[in-house]
């Protein structure tokens, strides 16, 4: 059996490459990329807790569940990019600061 | 004797309260029309938590609280204390009602000025620290407030800042008054080392354990016995004298009063006639058992000085404020020489009666020149001095008001009979005849009997510049005309309040009962509060005593024949004065300029400094710069006649002289920049990085706030960590 600190790890590891690409990428969609690597890094954690626990599944479900919900924040997302697009004609985020002030 | 309640410490912080209104007017924005109502309630607060007080006291009782102040590296701990004796409580009372009342009258009188909030919150702060300084039972905690209430006298005289003689006068005042108060940290310094504590209480008790044996001064404790050679103590309690001469304006430091007039009028009144001013001489009753026979002597012979000379120089005076100024000189020096003789009671009668009379005719000055300045303006004679006397004159038929409330009060301050200061002063002639008779016999000579002519001198002097006060500001004929006697001003009322409230308390009820003096209303509480005097001893005692007994009407009826004659003879001499002008004074200019003591202690202090700078100038440019020169001559001449070359000799002694400098200018320049400019450009720099990083949460990129948001979590996560494992 593997230990479980590997998985756990690796989900940190996976979590913080998705936030760093949040955090430096300009462009909005790999953004949107690293997004979807953070929440398959909880993924993993999820599963890994839930291999640990064979009888009730809670884990798998809960990953199925974020999954689904990720799909569905992705076509949300890339909607708003899209939009964020139209009205900036740009996807570069350092430019859209229209909360400034 | 005395009741010490923890659970009072409460009451202590109803003094508190009535800053924080005070503190409320010192905002730039705080609200002019509310100035008045704060001002006045904080500054009533004091007499009603003063009268709560006086009502509570016993005479024989006195409230001590106290409490941990400080403690320096564990080894020295001190306490501060607060003693509710009679004679804070009376002291406490006085400055509270004089402060209320100056209050009201500033609340009419200040209402145009700029800054008149700030004139009302400086009033109430004044109030707290000279109430902390009288009921203060701790030196450390008296010389505190006795530093605030300087700098309050600072900012007061100082009020007009944009006056540049008010700003000087503001920084003379301040500066004198250092210099005297370092001799009270010197004395203080002496008094622990030899007692231990700072606290006034116990230092008297300990009085019974000091001895005086062989020279030495010892002080006993529990555990062991604290000495000093007896030169201490009569140092110690000389410095204090020293401390109170600068407090209370006596000769030499007495060049700061006359200038301070500079401030605005109701601060005189309250700061520099009845109450601060008087600070020394509370001191001096509150230390009464340290004064040595010397220190005794000193306070006699400068109160008698400063009170003959400052008398005879008010006589020569133009500015109301000014005679006003020199007359309270002389009072002091009275009160001074009171204090020096033992008589501590009557110089405290004086003090009290005085603050009374002296505020009222400061506050009637200052109405006085207010209405000659509106007078003056209407009729566009802009060359007039208000404060001028031979400016104003037929001031009696604008404001009968004023005319009658200055002759009252004025006639108190001559010690004329039926007022309060007829009573004190009565009391102070009698004990310094005794003094000075009995010192005079005692081996004294002729100086103790010079010293109480002066006195004398001051009885005669009083009703002399006083009448010449009155008949050139109040009678004659007005130098403008006014129109604005019908103006009836609604406001007055609470000036005319104030005013009459204070010449009402410059009659004889206010110090006994009986016109005539007798027993005094402070007298049996007060005598359980002053000793004798160290130096007197039973003989002595008896022969003042028999000596008060015998003479006691003579010297009473003596003053006031004295009084009368000045009154007339001072009315003669004014009455050609008026009509000759002012220019006739020109030839009485030492007088006037208090005995040219301005100039010399400028000559002994300023001048020395000044002289220093030129000698080192010209030592320099006459002597340095050419033995420079000179030798690079003769080395070079020299090298030429030994026929070395000059390279040899001069070259390389100069280029040592330049490679040192050269060092030394590198270091230099080092310290500067790395040191000087590197914590300039620290500071700056380490704002302006923080401005960034503050200034990034609101750039609006969306990025940084994740950012930000990722390391908060990272801070809240290792938080939870460090507080839970």
């Amino acid at each position: 059996m593997i230990p479980i600190e590997y998985f756990l790890v690796l989900a940190a590891a996976l979590f913080l490459v998705g936030l760093a690409i949040v955090i430096t990428k300009k462009n909005a969609i790999v953004v949107l990329m690293g997004v979807e690597l953070m929440l398959n890094a909880a993924n993993i954690n999820l599963v890994s807790f839930a291999y640990f626990d064979p009888i009730l599944m809670q884990g798998h479900f809960l990953a199925l569940f974020v999954m689904v919900v990720a799909a569905a924040e992705a076509a949300v997302g890339l909607a708003i990019i899209i939009k964020v697009y139209q009205y900036f004609k740009t996807s570069d985020l350092d430019k859209i600061t229209e909360l400034k002030g | 004797m005395e009741i010490i309640n923890e659970s009072s410490y409460f009451f202590l912080l109803l003094f508190l309260v009535p800053l924080l209104p005070a503190a409320y007017l010192l905002l730039p924005n705080a609200k002019r029309s509310l100035a008045p109502v704060l001002g006045g309630i904080a500054s009533f607060t004091y007499v009603l938590l003063a009268s709560v007080l006086l009502v509570q006291l016993r005479s024989d009782a006195s409230i001590i609280m106290q409490g941990a102040w400080f403690s320096v590296e564990n080894a020295f701990s001190f306490n501060w204390s607060v003693e509710f004796s009679y004679l804070s409580v009376v002291m406490l009372a006085l400055v509270a009602v004089v402060a209320f009342m100056v209050q009201l009258f500033s609340i009419v009188y200040m209402r145009n000025d700029t800054h008149f909030p700030r004139f009302l919150s400086y009033i109430v702060f004044f109030t707290f620290f000279m109430s902390l300084l009288v009921a203060s039972d701790q030196l450390f905690l008296l010389f505190m407030s006795w530093e605030l209430v300087g700098w309050m006298s600072f900012l007061l005289i100082g009020f007009w800042f944009d006056k540049s003689k008010a700003s000087i006068a503001a920084k003379k005042a301040f500066l004198i008054n250092r210099v005297s108060d370092i001799f009270l940290v010197l004395g203080l310094m002496i008094i622990y080392y030899q007692f231990e504590t700072f606290s006034i209480r116990e230092i008297a008790s300990l009085m019974s354990e000091q001895f005086f044996v062989d020279g030495m001064w010892l002080v006993e404790h529990s555990t062991h016995t604290n000495q000093l050679p007896v030169t201490w103590f009569t140092l110690a309690s000389v410095m204090i004298v020293i401390a109170a001469m600068g407090k209370s304006a006596q000769i030499p430091f007495a060049i700061w009063l006359p200038d301070a007039m500079e401030g605005p009028t109701p601060a005189s009144a309250l700061i520099h006639a009845a109450t601060m001013v008087v600070a020394g001489i509370y001191l001096l009753l509150r230390l009464s058992f340290m004064l040595s026979f010397e220190a005794s002597l000193l306070a006699v012979a400068i109160g008698s000085i400063t009170a003959f000379f400052a008398g005879y120089s008010a006589i020569y005076q133009t500015d109301i404020k000014k005679v006003l100024a020199y007359s309270t000189l002389s009072q002091l020096g009275l009160m001074f020489a009171a204090v020096g003789a033992g008589a501590y009671d009557s110089a405290f009668y004086h003090l009290y009666a005085h603050a009374f009379f002296k505020a009222a005719l400061f506050l009637i000055a200052a109405a006085t020149i207010a209405k000659a300045k509106q007078s003056f303006q209407a009729a566009n004679k802009k060359q007039y001095d208000p404060q001028n006397m031979f400016h104003l004159g037929g001031m009696r038929k604008q404001s009968p008001f004023l005319a009658v409330a200055f002759i009252v009060s004025g006639l108190a301050l001559c010690g004329f009979p039926l007022t309060s200061g007829f009573i004190s002063k009565d009391l102070i002639l009698l004990d310094l005849s005794a003094w000075s008779l009995e010192s005079s016999e005692a081996g004294g000579g002729l100086i103790p009997l010079l010293l109480l002519g002066f006195i004398w001198g001051t009885v005669f002097l009083t009703p002399f510049y006083m009448m010449r006060a009155y008949w050139l500001t109040f009678e004659g004929t007005a130098s403008v005309s006014s129109s604005l006697e019908n103006k009836n001003d609604n406001r007055w009322g609470l000036q005319k309040l104030a005013v009459a409230f204070l010449v009402g308390m410059s009659l004889f009820y206010v110090l006994s009962w009986n016109p005539l003096g007798g027993t005094t209303h402070l007298e049996e509480g007060l005598s359980n509060y002053f000793s004798t005097a160290v130096w007197q001893d039973l003989s002595w005692q008896n022969s003042i005593l028999a000596f008060k007994g015998a003479f006691a009407v003579y010297v009473g009826v003596f003053s006031v024949l004295l009084v009368i004659g000045a009154l007339y003879l001072s009315y003669r001499r004014t009455k050609s004065e008026a009509s000759a002008g002012m220019e006739h004074l020109l030839s009485k200019k030492l007088a006037f300029n208090f005995w040219g003591l301005n100039q010399a202690l400028s000559l002994l202090f300023i001048v020395p400094g000044l002289v220093m700078i030129k000698l080192f100038h010209f030592i320099e440019s006459k002597f340095l710069l050419p033995l420079a020169r000179w030798v690079r001559s003769t080395a070079s001449a020299g090298a030429k006649a030994n026929q070395i070359p000059e390279e040899q000799l001069v070259v390389p002694l100069v280029d040592l002289l330049g490679i040192i400098m050269i060092t030394f200018s590198l270091v230099v320049a080092w310290i500067d920049r790395v040191l000087v400019d590197g914590v300039t450009h620290f500071a700056a720099r380490s704002v302006r990085t923080a401005g960034g990083m503050a200034r990034s949460l609101q750039a609006g990129a969306v990025q940084t706030h994740i950012l930000w948001a990722a390391f908060i979590l990272l801070g809240v996560l290792l938080y939870v960590l460090v507080l839970v494992v």
